[in-house]
């Protein structure tokens, strides 16, 4: 058994880096874009699982197995196994051995990026996120001095969080609000 | 499908919350029960707190760098007004953050220790540099922007804000600025102050004192000791001053002790100078200030300085070859020599540091200035200056003569090839002047040679024994050997036998063509059985 602060050490030092990586595969391999954020956070859940009796020695090729092995069995229950997608995975291996340029972003970059990730945000979103990373204001503060109220301010850092780490970790960092549609379905399944 | 959108929601606001002061204990039992739960909680929420630290660099923007915008003029509850200009936004945040009123806070304390080196922003936007050993407080608030150079050195580049001097105290020295670049060192109880950029305003700091002030432009250096300042104009010095930015120490003509003394500030390998006779030798060059391994052994092998390595110390002892060897050598004066041990950089002169123009001249032993000007013009031309690395054996084998050379130089200045055009009649001693010019030559960089482009240069060492007697002026360089001017290359292709496409590509000079084609012609004829016959009617007589 591995205990979970090396498990958490573990998960953040090499699993995430490769989570651009992880991402186009998924994205490649699956044809309803939509599912992407979903598979990779079961992908993750079963690398996190299986990790657990013992730290696998070579996470890539480790986190791209789980990958594959999940996008076939969710292929079968779904029923949409189509040729390309079957054919498609056999590209793994190249994808293993890559040079793995993305795992570790310098501090430079690092900041450059988070930079990016906070210039694209929607206008309030980043006041408050500005206002939360680079001032250090709490929740109450900000919503003080924006004269808004506090579920307000939670809400957007929320969804401004979400969209930087998405960016951080390679995603486009857009702020997925959910649909109409699917609002209706939450609120029928409450 | 959405069901990792809503646990990612729900880490997030745990997340959230754990970072506000209200945070407890119950909260934290809250949290982790939800996180043991599930592994989909635990990895969703272990991602949102390593992208969200990461993204905590952002601290580092806290420097403003636009000029304030009204904050009244643009409330949150406008938000077409807002999101009209995205930039007016971005401004008008960090305008709001700087004019905010700030609590008086405590002064900030900044230390490094020897050795480090660290980059600072304070909440102004100005930024200060900290070099090796030094400390210094700073308070800076809506009113007030002052910093307390205790000890040490530093480089402040301060933002521009109007009617808020900036203000440094620096022992007996204050120093008012409105916004500029430039780099204040306390050296005991002296102060030196380069500016880069800008302006600034040196004042004596006692009340007593009469209002005596310095004003301390671009490119100047002020060196405050005592009640004096002196103000000179030398962006060489500045520049000199500013070098440990870059990790560099540049030395100009100093003494072994302050060279010494210099790299002491930035190692714990400390340097010390045994011998008082060589604390009085010039030193020059670009060096790594963190490096003192290769500066030591510089010193041994160009200047002979005997050095003893021991955990915290290198101790610097009396030089050896000179002093027993060659004691009447010929003083050159500066010579360019490349340390071998120095990683190498670019070229020399240019703030490099694989180069150290080190002057072979003790300050002790001074001749008297003429005979020096006469050497100097005499070593533009040859290379006298390599005497002080006399090769031991040849001395102790006694051989002298002129040796002449040839060097190639690649694009950076270095040799890559050194051939002896003229021989001193010693093989051997030819032979270690090459040496010496690959170990230690380095030679200026013409802007106009490309990389893959040589240059050569050709000089002339004139070795001498010391006791010889010694011509007035060595001969000029000249050209030993004059080969006849190469002939031109010409290449042709052929169609290689049993292939379409396979060239093969032949290179001759123009006489060894003809030399080939008469061959290849006499083989025909021989096989034709036409040699020396007539072959064309017409042309025949």
């Amino acid at each position: 058994m591995v205990d979970e602060a090396s498990l958490n050490a573990w998960f953040c030092a090499e699993v995430l880096p490769l989570e651009r990586a992880l991402t186009n595969f998924i994205r490649r391999n699956w044809r309803v874009a939509s599912d992407v954020t979903d598979l990779r956070q079961e992908i993750y859940e079963r690398a996190l699982i299986g990790a657990r009796s013992a730290i696998p020695a070579h996470t890539r090729a480790y986190l791209f197995t789980i990958a594959r092995n999940h996008l076939i069995n969710c292929a079968k229950r779904h029923q949409v196994v189509s040729i390309d997608l079957v054919g498609d995975t056999s590209g793994l291996e190249l994808e293993c051995h890559g040079a793995g340029s993305e795992r570790q972003l310098s501090a430079r970059e690092e900041l450059r990026r988070a930079q990016q990730g906070i210039d694209q945000l929607p206008p309030r979103c980043r006041e408050v996120i500005w206002l939360r990373k680079v001032e250090g204001l709490t929740t109450k503060e900000t919503a003080e001095r924006l004269g808004i109220g506090a579920d307000t301010v939670e809400k957007q850092i929320t969804q401004g969080m979400r969209a930087l780490v998405d960016f951080m970790l390679g995603g486009d960092g857009k702020i997925r609000r959910p649909t109409f549609a699917r609002r209706r379905l939450r609120r029928d399944s409450q | 499908m959405n069901r990792s959108q809503q646990i990612e929601e729900r880490a997030a606001q745990w997340l959230l919350q754990r970072e506000e002061p209200s945070w407890s204990a119950a909260d934290q039992v809250r949290l982790d029960e939800w996180l043991s739960e599930s592994d989909a909680h635990k990895v969703a929420f272990w991602r949102l707190e390593y992208g969200w630290r990461k993204a905590d660099r952002l601290a580092a923007l806290a420097a403003p760098s636009q000029p304030a915008a009204r904050w009244d003029d643009l409330s949150w509850r406008r938000p077409l007004a807002l999101a009209a200009s995205l930039v007016l936004v971005f401004s008008f945040l960090v305008g709001h953050w700087s004019s905010a009123p700030q609590p008086t806070q405590s002064p900030l304390r900044f230390e490094t220790a020897v050795g480090g080196h660290k980059l600072i922003s304070l909440p102004d936007g100005s930024r200060v540099e900290l070099n090796t050993d030094t400390q210094l407080r700073a308070v800076v608030n809506a009113t007030t922007r002052a910093v307390w150079l205790e000890r040490g050195e530093a480089f402040f580049d301060i933002a521009k804000q109007p009617n808020r001097n900036f203000v440094i105290y620096a022992g007996t020295r204050t120093i008012t600025v409105l916004g500029t670049k430039f780099s204040v060192r306390r050296k005991q109880s002296d102060l030196v102050v380069a500016v880069l950029e800008g302006r600034v305003r040196v004042d004596a700091a006692e009340a007593n004192v009469a209002a005596r002030h310095a004003t301390v432009g671009a490119g100047d250096v002020a060196i405050a000791s005592g009640r004096s300042t002196l103000v000179t104009k030398s962006p060489e010095v500045v520049q000199e001053q500013l070098a440990w930015r870059t990790g560099r120490l540049l030395l100009h003509d100093v003494t072994l002790a302050d060279a010494a003394a210099e790299f002491n500030r930035y190692n714990q390998k400390k340097l010390v100078i045994d011998d008082p006779q060589i604390a009085s030798l010039s030193v020059g060059g670009s060096f790594l200030a963190r490096n003192v391994e290769a500066f030591a052994q510089l010193l041994r092998d160009v200047y002979g300085v005997d050095t003893r390595h021991r955990t915290n110390t290198i101790t610097l002892a009396g030089r050896r070859v000179v002093d027993r060897a060659a004691p009447d050598a010929p003083k050159p004066v500066a010579a360019s020599l490349r340390a071998t041990n120095i990683p190498r950089g670019s070229q020399c002169g240019a703030g490099a540091a694989d180069c150290a123009v080190v002057s072979l001249a003790p300050a002790t032993e001074e001749a008297d200035s003429r005979a020096a000007q006469e050497r100097v013009l005499r070593n533009e031309r040859n290379w006298d200056v390599l005497h002080k690395l006399y090769p031991a054996r040849a001395l102790a084998a006694r051989e002298e003569g002129l040796v002449g050379f040839t060097v190639k130089i690649d694009a950076r200045g270095n040799p890559t090839a050194c051939k002896i055009t003229h021989s001193s009649g010693h093989p051997l001693l030819d032979l270690e002047t090459c040496q010496l010019i690959m170990v230690h030559a380095t030679f200026k960089t013409a802007s106009t040679v490309t990389v893959s482009q040589q240059r050569s240069y050709e000089g002339v060492v004139n070795w001498r024994l010391p006791g010889s007697a010694r011509e007035a002026a060595p001969p000029a360089p000249q050209r030993v050997a004059e080969a006849p001017p190469p002939e031109e290359l010409i290449c042709k292709r052929f169609p290689q036998t049993g292939s379409n496409a396979a060239f093969e590509r032949r290179c001759m000079t123009k006489s060894e063509w003809q030399r080939s084609t008469a061959r290849t012609r006499e083989a025909w004829d021989d096989a034709q059985g036409t040699r020396n016959t007539c072959q064309s009617l017409t042309r025949c007589d």
